[in-house]
């Protein structure tokens, strides 16, 4: 009897839960399927495009020949988007975190502060920010020197002040590239910091209180409940800037791969990105697979 | 006992740990001010140069003399941008689009996420590696197609079982977006399924399941309960969604052809200024380089102004909530 009852309920369940999750279902088959399998057939094929229509020849892994033998720029740039991540990743999530952080403290200002804050989001839009950085005034400020602090250091000055202090180049050059880089970098936390925001809003303000009964620092407090509280959107936040580097449309691959199909080379774009989406495919698996691991050993301390 | 609170008042005051946490936290709020200062810089300064270029005379926009201040205010690049972006037909139908898909969107991508995150059902795992990858495949890559689907739409192949074969052609339609959007499939649908999961995956299960025991049907227990407690994600979304739409540039210009919609406009601009009727004079390029992208981020910003306020006490209002 209780048996019976146990297997109902566990089949009703799943029955909701395919309820709830139909509509993608239904979308994925109507809006997704077809192209996603016409484009994976352009892998492998030779696309004509003619007045009538495009035809296509089953030509094998021409396609993928091309893109890794006679195309000398696709590889290195594939390896190149991916090592970027390695510390555009942290840099952005960490910045979006601290700035969450500041932004959800009570102080004089607040709204107006994070007014301005919440405006990445707002002209989230690259070509926006393609458009006022070819202008030569605007676009000397954003690229060549570093804004910061309220005024602007020339960049070469940083690099001399770096070498005198004896560093090594790789380090001056590392830095570099991220001082010359951070305009852009502030300007992609904007959809970090509002996941973040709304996270730290989502925590019960009585595990603050009970803590800080119990005689625990603000320090403490940060590091025992808000980090893993907020775990699920530091997993959100690590994927969404992995994504949103890759297919930014400025990426030197999604650059060849929209020249291509621009170009009418159908086989070669598909080919590309597909190659490119397996790339990004792994580096998510990688990072939840080390996010489950992490959580399973922070289950085991308790 | 007046005199004793007095001399530990005076005690405290020179206490060194007293004193130290003073300083600390004197630090600590300069830091964080000039933190937020510069920051705030960096975020205002494109705002602001959009602004002064937009607003200076065109004649003497390339005077070097002039650095932030307009000497001279003149209306006219803004007021022959608006001609040359054809704006308010092209914002009417951009605000139409956005704002329809984003509320297709919350509701679709709210009920999926909230299934994705809370129930177990067969093929889950499979789906949601579906889900994966609709948000990695760029969207350049099947947007050739996409708009050949669009242009012969027959519903999946369900159209093509009646005689005939009847297609229907969405192109030029508000349905490009709105449609994908109803059934989570629209622009980025997959990201929202993965936010939405990602928060209803941490609030805790007690408040749902006390409601379940109680006969509440898993929709109404979904309205009831979930949707209140997380407001903050829903206003989250809602603002993504829709700049998201506004800013879209490769399917809108695929999709709509006739009437442009604002972004793509903002990409052919080069192209807008040579072929315009307005006569738009080589040196004042700069003003109408300026004044096109500042009307295009108008609207969202004037909505966002406006509804601000909502939006920061609503966050709290929930925090209090959970």
């Amino acid at each position: 009897m209780k048996k019976a009852s146990k297997i109902s309920l566990s089949t009703r369940d799943s029955w909701t839960g395919l309820f709830f999750v139909m509509p993608f279902i239904i979308g994925f088959l109507i809006f997704f399927f077809r192209p996603m399998l016409q484009s994976l057939k352009f892998v492998f094929s030779d696309v004509t495009v003619e007045l009538s229509g495009y035809h296509t020849k089953f030509a094998g892994l021409k396609n993928l020949n091309y893109i890794f033998k006679e195309n000398v720029d696709y590889t290195t740039d594939l390896i190149s988007g991916v090592t970027e991540l390695f510390w555009k990743v942290p840099i952005i999530v960490i910045s979006a975190l601290f700035f969450a952080i500041i932004l959800n403290q009570k102080f004089r200002g607040r709204i107006v502060v994070r007014a301005i804050f919440f405006l990445p989001v707002i002209i989230s839009s690259g070509i926006i920010l393609t458009l006022i950085q070819g202008d030569a005034a605007a676009g000397s400020v954003m690229s060549g020197n570093v804004a910061a602090g309220g005024q602007t250091i020339q960049s070469d000055t940083l690099k001399q002040v770096l070498i005198n202090s004896g560093l090594s180049s790789d380090t001056i050059s590392g830095i570099m590239i991220v001082v010359n880089n951070l305009f852009n970098l502030m300007w992609k936390t904007g959809i970090q910091m509002t996941i973040f925001l709304a996270g730290i809003q989502g925590i019960p303000v009585s595990l603050y209180e009970a803590s800080s009964i119990e005689g625990a620092t603000a320090w403490e407090s940060f590091w025992k409940i808000t980090i893993p509280m907020l775990s699920p959107m530091i997993l959100l936040n690590i994927i969404y800037t992995i994504i949103d580097n890759f297919t930014d449309s400025q990426n030197a691959v999604m650059l060849q791969v929209i020249n291509n199909s621009q170009a009418v080379k159908y086989g070669w774009a598909s080919a590309m990105s597909w190659v490119y989406s397996l790339v990004i495919g792994a580096t998510i698996l990688i990072v939840l697979l080390i996010f489950r691991k992490m959580n399973a050993l922070a289950s085991d301390q308790y | 006992m007046l005199n004793t609170t007095r001399s530990l008042r005076i005690k405290n005051f020179c206490d060194p740990q007293v004193l130290r946490n003073k300083t600390v936290s004197m630090v600590v709020w300069i830091l964080q001010w000039l933190f937020i200062i510069g920051l705030s810089y960096l975020f205002l300064f494109p705002i602001i140069f959009l602004i002064t270029t937009s607003l200076q005379d065109p004649a003497s926009v390339n005077d070097p003399s002039i650095i932030w201040i307009p000497k001279k205010l003149s209306l006219v690049s803004l007021k022959e941008t608006i001609i040359i972006l054809d704006y308010w037909r092209s914002a009417g139908l951009t605000i139409f689009v956005s704002v329809i898909s984003t509320l297709c969107t919350l509701l679709s991508c709210s009920l999926v996420g909230y299934g994705f995150a809370r129930f177990k059902f067969p093929g889950k795992n499979l789906l949601f590696m579906l889900v994966v990858l609709t948000i990695i495949l760029p969207p350049q890559t099947i947007l050739p197609s996409m708009t050949l689907n669009f242009n012969y739409f027959d519903f999946g192949g369900i159209l093509s079982l009646i005689p005939g074969k009847p297609t229907i052609n969405l192109l030029d339609t508000p349905f490009t977006f709105v449609l994908p959007s109803l059934f989570a499939s629209g622009l980025r649908g997959g990201l929202f399924i993965f936010i939405f999961r990602q928060f209803f995956w941490g609030i805790p299960k007690a408040l749902e399941e006390a409601a379940r025991i109680d006969g509440c049907s898993a929709f109404n227990t979904f309205i009831r309960i979930i949707v209140p407690i997380a407001v903050p994600v829903f206003i989250t979304v809602t603002l993504f969604s829709f700049v998201w739409h506004w800013n879209d540039l490769y399917s809108a210009t695929m999709y709509f052809t006739d009437v442009r919609l604002l972004t793509p406009n903002l990409n052919n601009l080069d192209r807008l200024l040579a072929t315009s009727t307005v006569d738009v004079k080589g040196y004042a390029a700069r003003t109408y380089m300026a004044a096109a992208p500042l009307l295009v981020i108008l609207p969202p910003l004037i909505l966002y102004i406006f509804t601000q306020r909502y939006f920061t006490e609503s966050i709290e209002r929930t925090g209090i909530v959970g």
